[in-house]
């Protein structure tokens, strides 16, 4: 379970300084799926960067795991990406120079793991996601719903127990947005908690739950029915 | 992570910033050139200020352990640090042993040979006289034999210690004009001893003449307390004995010289007014050169120190360059983890840590070192022949002062040092400091938040 406790995220000081988060407290379920649906702007990535322990909140508790956040060192935060969580980012963020096959297996690199063993698991997960063809490929060949399907991968590889999505189909045609989505739906139904951030109605409607963002003022909803108006 | 990992992940940051690489490696490179440059001029210094010093001293007849290393006895021409080491740890080991004895490493065997034939067994007199052997004889008296390339004589012979000289021809020839010959008595005073000897034969080996000398009269100054007295007094002057002075005179003033002072009769400052009878001696042998006033072992660790002086002084400077460069290369390095902040960014965000961050940007300042300093090592080749000449002219500047070098037979070549460590030194520093320079930054990509490395403005 995550919880997140008067969370505050003020970016910058005096005069500039973006309210970012307004004392946001919300609990996400395991092994749900739930969407984070807000406006650009409202506050969504930042949300999700501080669930995924990338950023720091300016205030509050962040409850992961049975851990608060603000208490690791920056080891144990480092470990808690490396072991707990997996991103998935709106620009993909993979190396182009690496093969996909690295590329998917870097969280086991960084864990230390045997060339062997590590990509025989990214192999694996390649596979399933029907990239086992483009293994030895370079990541920057690729087109942009490979590169999406590998970054998700990449996501997957060690067998994070949360998965945290920031709009991985804003980059993306519909056709290749669908795929994402259903392999997100997918993944959420092996019993994993997936977050996806996005300010698109139709994503948010794969969601168990709806965290509805404005203005860095969060409310928790149910699932948006499919003919529903709000 | 594991080293090979972080290794190529280095490796593919260094990659990605061709242009900036190869600047800080040119850098690295250039400095690192100048740097062992200095080194190996402070180094070639020392080397060469303590082997010219050696040489003196064996020119000077005051050590004949150093005359094995002379090319014309067999010996290598090098005397390094390890061989004078031996020798000056011989010496103390054994009180009684003498000249080539001391250089030799297996002295015990060198000291039994020595008491069963007469003293003519040392090791590098063998050599000598083995390659003498075949060569032509101007004249050798009876009663030197050679038998398996040593000299063997009889045991009652008045030419017990036999000696073997090259210099001592060359010296009298070009000190006084005159040509030894074979029944001539030579008389060599040294630092800390006299010696009457007779020249027993004369090789001609080429162009150039060598002698045996039988001495015959041997006197120690080392032995008795008066030496210092006679140190002063005596500037080691090598003369045919009957072109300049009495020998025996002299002789017997000294014996009476050392009683006098070991009884307290006369002081080092007053024994000329004392003893003015010996005032023609003084003023053959200490009136007119420069004086050699301490012993040999104060002489070398003067001479150490001045050395290590110069060396420390080069060393400085080399360091100072290294400074003045490292803050450059430092820069540059933090530009080139600058430009691959994103890369970081995402190592990040899938778990690398601070040490892994640090183990990363570390390992490309390495091989960023590694390959300028090799390539450095390329510079300071090309620049050999500069460092051989400016050493070369440095010494005959210096050594142009001391007439030992200008007029003795021995001529001192000069060489370059460059111990393996140099380049290994210059690594390390290099590192050192660089990791010194960088660390506040690379210590903040390290620990920072992932999205502040993300979202940094490059
Ligand atoms: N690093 C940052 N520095 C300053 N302001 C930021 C930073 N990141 C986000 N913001 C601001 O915080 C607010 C929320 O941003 P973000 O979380 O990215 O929204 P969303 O993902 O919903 O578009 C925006 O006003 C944005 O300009
Ligand atoms: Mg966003």
């Amino acid at each position: 379970m995550i919880e997140l406790k008067h969370v505050d995220k003020i970016y910058g000081k005096g005069e500039g300084a973006v309210h970012a988060l307004k004392d946001v407290s919300l609990t996400i379920r395991d092994g749900t799926f739930t969407a984070i649906l807000g406006k650009s702007g409202s506050g969504k990535s930042t949300l999700m960067n501080i669930i995924g322990g990338l950023d720091s909140p300016t205030s509050g508790e962040v409850w992961s795991a049975g851990k608060l956040l603000g208490k690791l060192s920056k080891n144990e935060l480092a470990a808690y990406r490396n072991k707990t969580t997996g991103f998935v980012f709106q620009s993909f963020y993979l190396e182009p120079t690496f093969t996909v096959l690295d590329n998917v297996a870097m969280p086991l690199i960084i864990a230390g793991m045997k060339r062997k063993e590590r990509e025989e698991k990214a192999a694996d997960i390649l596979e399933k996601l029907g990239l086992g063809d483009k293994i030895k490929k370079r990541a920057g060949e690729l087109s942009g719903g490979q590169k999406q399907r590998v970054s998700i991968a990449r996501a997957l590889v060690h067998g994070p127990s949360l998965i945290l999505a920031d709009e991985p189909t804003g980059n993306l045609d519909s056709k290749n947005g669908r795929e994402v989505m259903e392999l997100l739906t997918a993944v959420a139904e092996e019993g994993r908690s997936v977050v996806l951030v996005t300010h698109n109605r139709e994503d948010a409607k794969c969601a168990e739950d709806v965290i509805l963002l404005a203005d860095g003022v969060a409310t928790t909803r149910g699932r948006i029915l499919e003919d529903e108006v709000f | 992570m594991r080293f090979p990992d972080a290794a190529s992940i280095a490796v593919h940051n260094i990659r990605h910033n061709p242009g900036r690489t190869l600047l800080t490696v040119l850098i690295v490179t250039v400095v690192s050139g100048l740097v062992m440059f200095l080194m190996a001029l402070g180094l070639s210094f020392h080397d060469n200020l303590t082997r010219a010093s050696l040489v003196y001293f064996n020119d000077h007849g005051a050590n004949y352990a150093l005359r094995p290393l002379d090319p014309a006895y067999g010996g290598t021409g090098e005397l390094s640090r390890e061989e004078y080491e031996v020798y000056r740890a011989n010496a103390e080991k054994y009180p009684d042993a003498r000249g080539d004895d001391l250089a030799s490493g297996s002295i015990d065997a060198a000291l039994t040979l020595r008491s069963a034939d007469g003293g003519s067994a040392s090791p590098a007199w063998s050599y000598a006289l083995r390659d003498l052997a075949g060569k032509s004889f101007a004249s050798v008296p009876a009663d030197v034999v050679f038998y398996e390339g040593r000299v063997w004589t009889p045991a009652d012979s008045a030419s017990r210690n036999l000696f073997l000289s090259r210099t001592l021809t060359q010296y009298v020839e070009k000190q006084t004009g005159h040509t030894l010959h074979a029944g001539e008595e030579v008389c060599l005073c040294g630092i800390g001893e006299v010696r009457r000897y007779t020249v027993a034969g004369i090789f001609s080996c080429g162009d150039e003449a060598a002698c045996i000398l039988g001495i015959d009269e041997f006197f120690s100054l080392a032995e008795d307390p008066g030496f210092s007295i006679r140190v002063d007094l005596i500037e080691m002057k090598l003369r045919p004995v009957d072109a300049a002075y009495d020998f025996n005179s002299l002789y017997d003033h000294m014996r009476a010289l050392t009683k006098a002072t070991n009884a307290g009769l006369t002081q080092p400052d007053t024994f000329l007014e004392d003893y003015p009878e010996l005032r023609p001696f003084y003023d053959l042998f200490g009136g007119s050169a420069a004086r050699f006033t301490c012993d040999f072992a104060d002489a070398m660790s003067v001479l150490n120190i001045l050395s290590s002086i110069v060396v420390a002084v080069f060393f400085l400077l080399a360091l100072a360059v290294l400074l003045l460069s490292v803050s450059s290369v430092a820069n540059s390095v933090v530009i080139s983890v600058d430009k691959n902040r994103k890369f970081f960014g995402m190592l990040k965000a899938v778990g690398l840590d601070a040490k892994g961050t640090r183990a990363i940007v570390y390992i490309e300042l390495l091989l960023i070192v590694f390959v300028g300093v090799i390539l450095g090592m390329g510079i300071l080749f090309a620049l050999t022949p500069l460092l051989s000449a400016i050493i070369a002219s440095l010494f005959s500047y210096l050594l142009g002062s001391i007439s030992s070098f200008t007029n003795s037979a021995i001529a001192y070549v000069t060489r370059v040092t460059l111990p393996f460590w140099v380049p290994l030194a210059t690594i390390a520093f290099f590192l050192l400091l660089t990791m010194l320079f960088s660390r506040g930054s690379i210590q903040k990509i390290a620990t920072q938040d992932v999205m502040a490395t993300l979202s940094e403005v490059e």
